[in-house]
């Protein structure tokens, strides 16, 4: 069990519950606290009300696309990873360097990914244009 | 006294008869029968060639059934200058009689031909008269002038036809500002029915230009090189409304050479629309890339229900694990496939993927070598899932469990009698002594049962001290 999440509250988008349930409980075990939400617009809600210190994003929600809180999060500087079962699908320019991981995926990859994505000095910045 | 309209055909001096679509008489005035030597109830209600018989074989006869045919198929009146039809005088006796004759067709309120209306004269004197002051050489000339003319009216309309009810659309642009001589039904459905003969093609369908179509054919033009258009994209107008329809068009700007000067004189345009088969191709990428996503995320669901249902079970993390690997192997292989749309796939595609999907960074160290073996998808996924437990295998006691061992891959085609087998070789080296296992895992067993579904493969593991060796043939296909 790794402690990466430890005392870092997460958002997690994700329609799929049974998904959203192993997202929140490898969050949990690393030392997290998770907020799941199941639609763009239940996210973008969650972020206005808490700060948070990273996010899980489904791409695809409910047929909805999650741009709209990555860009969100992305200015508020807060880390992402998208979390997504279209492997060939190009993510729109600016999100272009976000960490992408493809469903399905196993705990350890998850774990992986939300050390790198909390690792300090990960804080997304808007840029300056 | 007033004038009775409805006799005075009967009055016209010159002779005129009626007849139906089938060819039989309907209708004919006084001059008529006076000329033809014959009484009304001789003939009305016959067919024309029944009541002034001919030899079927003969030009007289051809020549007036031909002229007929033309009237009823083109709706268009046709003459016969000059026509030798003999007819029975009331003894029975054939006279030789020459006629000049005029069919004009009377259409109905649809442009269908009902009846035809034929108007002749008489000209044997005429003819006799010529024909002994010229004996003979003039109006021989004459009539083989009206055959040959006849016969290239006969071509030209039979061409016209052809290009008018070709399946693909044509056009004939000529001049530099391209303009429409010809543009067959095909062509003119394409572009909204509208009228374009006559007009430029920035005249006729301004919603081109911008499009870059008049550039090309200025460039065709311009160069006298073809062009030719596959799955091309055009927004097209019509005639009826301002909107425009999308449509994906196979063609060829192909330039015509004036042969006198050897430049442009214009360019034959020649295509099909292939619309419905680009809309049907993206609609089948656009599903498999849906049923894709809907794979995943149902692989990702059963990952997540493994993941629930055995997490307080003790000790049942390395079997959770052994799932995770085997599911995201499958997983791979579905990318892979999918990618290709599930069609043959490259062995060394489906090796990397899976060798990479289960061994991570130490994929760097197993290297695939030999043919590229084009595998159907059964195939393909039982060979990702093989190599995925020969690599978890490696990781644990074999090669990959130090960090000095690496693994050799080849794949080759060879032939068996006269059937081509697909042939595998996986070979570690440098990783511990390897002892043979007491019992066969699920591993194993996966391994032992090859990649082709009819159990034809051979396979063979050999654990070798120096490392384990692994060999498959199998027929794929």
């Amino acid at each position: 069990m790794t402690d990466g999440a430890q005392g870092c509250l997460i958002l997690i988008l994700e329609d799929e519950p049974i998904v959203g349930l192993l997202v929140e409980d490898t969050v949990i075990d690393a030392g997290g606290e998770a907020v799941l939400a199941c639609s763009v617009d239940a996210a973008l809600a969650a972020i206005a009300g808490r700060r948070f210190d990273g996010a899980v994003l489904d791409i695809n929600v409910n047929g909805d696309l999650s741009y709209p809180v990555a860009t969100r999060l992305a200015e508020l500087g807060v880390p992402f990873i998208f979390a997504s079962g279209y492997g060939d699908r190009i993510l729109p320019e600016e999100f272009a360097s976000a960490r992408t991981l493809t469903k399905p995926f196993a705990v350890p990859e998850l774990q992986h990914a939300l050390e790198a994505m909390l690792a300090p000095g990960n804080e997304r910045t808007q840029d300056p244009d | 006294m007033p004038l009775d309209l409805a006799r005075l055909p009967q009055l016209l001096p010159n002779p005129y008869v009626v007849l139906d679509t089938q060819l039989r008489i309907v209708w004919m005035n006084e001059a008529y029968l006076r000329v033809t030597m014959r009484a009304r109830e001789d003939i009305e209600g016959r067919e024309m060639i029944e009541a002034f018989p001919s030899d079927p074989s003969s030009e007289s006869h051809m020549q007036l059934m031909s002229s007929l045919r033309r009237v009823l198929e083109t709706g268009e009146a046709d003459e016969i200058a000059l026509i030798r039809y003999d007819i029975a005088n009331p003894d029975g006796q054939m006279e030789t009689r020459y006629w000049s004759a005029t069919h004009t067709p009377i259409l109905n309120a649809e442009g269908q031909v009902e009846h035809i209306i034929q108007h002749t004269v008489d000209v044997t004197e005429l003819e006799s008269l010529r024909r002994l002051r010229d004996e003979a050489g003039l109006v021989d000339r004459a009539r083989s002038v009206q055959r040959r003319s006849r016969n290239l009216a006969t071509v030209i309309r039979h061409y016209r036809e052809l290009v008018e009810q070709a399946p693909g659309f044509i056009a004939v642009l000529t001049g530099p500002d391209h303009r429409f001589e010809i543009a067959n039904s095909a062509y003119r459905k394409l572009v909204g029915r509208r009228g374009v003969i006559g007009k430029s093609v920035a005249e006729a369908l301004p919603e081109v230009v911008e499009q870059g179509f008049t550039d090309l054919l200025d460039e065709v033009r311009a160069t006298a090189k073809p062009y030719r258009g596959t799955n091309q994209q055009v927004f097209l107008g019509n005639e009826s409304d301002d909107t425009t329809n999308e449509r994906f068009l196979d063609f060829i700007y192909q330039p015509l050479i004036d042969p006198a000067n050897g430049e442009v004189s214009g360019i034959f345009v020649q295509g099909h629309d292939v619309t419905e088969q680009v809309l049907a191709l993206e609609h089948q990428t656009l599903m498999v890339n849906e049923l894709n996503h809907r794979v995943k995320n149902t692989l990702a669901i059963v990952l997540g229900l493994a993941a629930q249902s055995f997490r307080s079970l003790p000790g049942a993390e390395a079997n959770v694990a052994n799932f995770n690997a085997r599911l995201n192997a499958l997983a791979a292989a579905h990318n892979i496939l999918t990618e290709r749309n599930w069609e043959e796939t490259g062995s060394s595609s489906i090796i990397q993927g899976s060798i990479a999907a289960s061994a991570g960074e130490d994929a760097a160290r197993c290297f695939i070598s030999g043919d590229e073996i084009e595998l159907p998808a059964q195939n393909a996924v039982a060979l990702a899932m093989i190599v995925h437990e020969l690599t978890t295998n490696a990781i644990k006691y074999g090669a990959l469990s130090v960090p000095d061992g690496s693994i050799t891959i080849q794949s080759s085609r060879i032939m068996k009698g006269d059937a081509p087998v697909f042939r595998f070789v996986w070979r570690e080296h440098g990783g511990p002594p390897v002892v043979p296992p007491e019992r066969k895992g699920f591993g194993t067993r996966l391994i032992r049962l090859g990649f082709s579904a009819d159990a034809t493969s051979n396979v063979d593991i050999r654990y070798d001290p120096e490392g384990l060796i692994c060999v498959i043939e199998g027929t794929v296909k």
